[in-house]
């Protein structure tokens, strides 16, 4: 049988807390197979742990490999970053929104430069996820002039448009109403069957106890390390 | 021995400056040159850079222009009809207004007015980490933020100029005309510009329009992405962006001024 390649591997990578305001970590292995969902337990304190970025190739390990769809970050060119990271679709932890585009245009952004669907279909699209999150529609107007907690879920409506093959969810719940929280899990289910990779970086777990999820593999990083849960738990229903 | 060494050093940072603006030049053209770097994101970003760089720059260039044409052509015709050199009107105002003047005011007025825009856009979006996410959505910052941004600052300065010149020379004749110090039959006045014009003058007007609106789009956007994520570096990254772009302008004027004539 062929072996599947996984969506995203991290081999024995190490980053130390530098400059860059991040929090440093040690010797971390996992990888997230198309399908799978992984939540990583980020304990209070330390947040800053980059591993979004270490995972989409913005930033380069000190030491071990980061591989997307079997190939390297480092060793792709820097088109062929731009073209895998267009595999990708992230919920920031910080500020996640050019502001001199609106909306909508922010919405659509990766998918149209990504793509050549349709900029109709694209819109329909966004339009559609913004009604699923609880959203009246997508407000006429750039991110500035948005409440926080709107823009949080605009960035769920962001992270779900297209076929990705990897959503990163930075602690997506941050500033966003915690009774939308069943809709994110919703729709985080559904791409899990549909074959898309989540990486789920959370600081609270509560919201998914009680909650049937199908592969759905757990991380807590503890120390500098990064260490696997029991999970069986979460396999179930 | 200190004196020299720090002239050294200058010497040594600004060879290492030129070369990273040649580095970034070359890789915008070749990217501007591939179909598959024109996404829609990025047509965008062209169309709207082109809309306030250069439509909405018209009305101030007319104004600059037409006040530029009325001292510079009525002038040029005074001081040529003392000298009984009438004949040397045309090949006198095509080489002050459309080799010099024009080619240099239009850039010093983009750089001041689009290329210090330009330059505090990049650092501020660079501050709010707005490239990182960018980049994490598959948008390389070079094709979408420099690269149409030096493309219409290219385009711009070259479609500026031709208005700035057209309005200059209508100006200075009708000024021309009512002072009485010129032709004022508009056929004359055009013949003889127009035989003022060489061959040469086209490739100068080109050199002096594409090359520096290119390298202006370049040195702002990369003084603006220079920026690492302080707001106060903001001011600083745009004031470095105004002295090196005019710099740059000055410096290719010259030496397209002299190959022109060699």
């Amino acid at each position: 049988m062929q072996e599947l390649t996984p969506i995203l591997e991290f081999k024995d990578v190490s980053i130390h807390s530098g400059s860059l305001h991040i929090t440093g970590f040690s010797n971390v292995d996992f990888s997230l197979n198309r399908g799978e969902v992984a939540l990583i337990m980020i304990e209070e304190g330390r947040e800053h742990i980059p591993l979004a970025p270490l995972a989409q190739g913005l930033l380069t390990p000190d030491s071990g490999k980061v591989y997307f769809n079997g190939k390297c970050w480092e060793e792709a060119s820097p088109g062929r970053q731009s073209l895998m990271r267009g595999r990708i679709r992230r919920v920031f932890e910080h500020y996640g929104w050019v502001t001199n585009l609106d909306i909508m245009e922010n919405l659509c952004l990766a998918e149209s430069h990504n793509t050549q669907r349709p900029m109709e279909e694209i819109r329909q699209e966004v339009c559609s996820l913004a009604r699923r999150f609880g959203m009246d529609g997508v407000p006429d107007a750039r991110p500035t002039r948005v409440h926080s907690l709107l823009l949080r879920k605009l960035e769920w409506v962001r992270a779900f448009v297209g076929t990705p093959d990897l959503i990163i969810l930075e602690r997506p719940f941050a500033g966003a109403p915690k009774a939308d929280a069943t809709r994110l899990l919703d729709a985080v289910c559904e791409a899990s069957l549909r074959g898309v990779a989540v990486l789920w970086i959370a600081d609270d777990l509560r919201v998914f106890e009680g909650r049937g999820m199908v592969n759905v593999r757990r991380f807590r990083m503890s120390g500098d390390n990064m260490l696997a849960e029991d999970f069986k738990r979460e396999t179930n229903t | 021995m200190f004196g020299l060494a720090i002239i050294g050093k200058g010497a040594i940072d600004l060879f290492n400056r030129i070369c990273r603006l040649a580095s970034i030049s070359a890789a915008v053209l070749s990217l501007a040159a591939k179909p598959s770097s024109w996404t829609r994101p990025t047509r965008m970003v062209l169309a709207r850079q082109i809309l306030f760089t250069g439509y909405d720059a018209i009305g101030f260039i007319a104004v600059v222009a037409m006040l530029t044409g009325i001292s510079v052509v009525v002038q040029a015709q005074v001081w040529m009809g003392r000298l009984g050199q009438s004949e040397l009107l045309g090949p006198l105002l095509v080489t002050v207004i459309v080799r010099e003047v024009g080619p240099l005011l239009v850039s010093f007025i983009v750089i001041g007015r689009s290329a210090t825009a330009m330059a505090a856009e990049m650092a501020g979006m660079k501050v709010r980490r707005e490239v990182e996410v960018l980049d994490a959505q598959g948008l390389d910052p070079l094709i979408f933020l420099v690269m149409p941004r030096a493309i219409s600052m290219a385009l711009c300065i070259f479609g500026l100029v031709m208005l700035f010149v057209l309005f200059s020379f209508v100006s200075g004749y009708l000024s021309g005309a009512f002072l009485q110090t010129g032709p004022t039959d508009p056929a004359i006045f055009g013949r003889s510009v127009i035989r003022g014009m060489q061959a040469r003058d086209f490739y100068n007007v080109l050199a002096k329009t594409l090359l520096p609106g290119l390298v202006i789009g370049v040195i702002a956007a990369s003084e603006g992405l220079s920026v690492e994520g302080v707001a106060t570096d903001v001011p600083q990254a745009v004031t470095r962006a105004v002295t090196r772009s005019i710099l740059a302008v000055l410096f290719i004027s010259v030496v397209v001024s002299i190959l022109t004539y060699m």
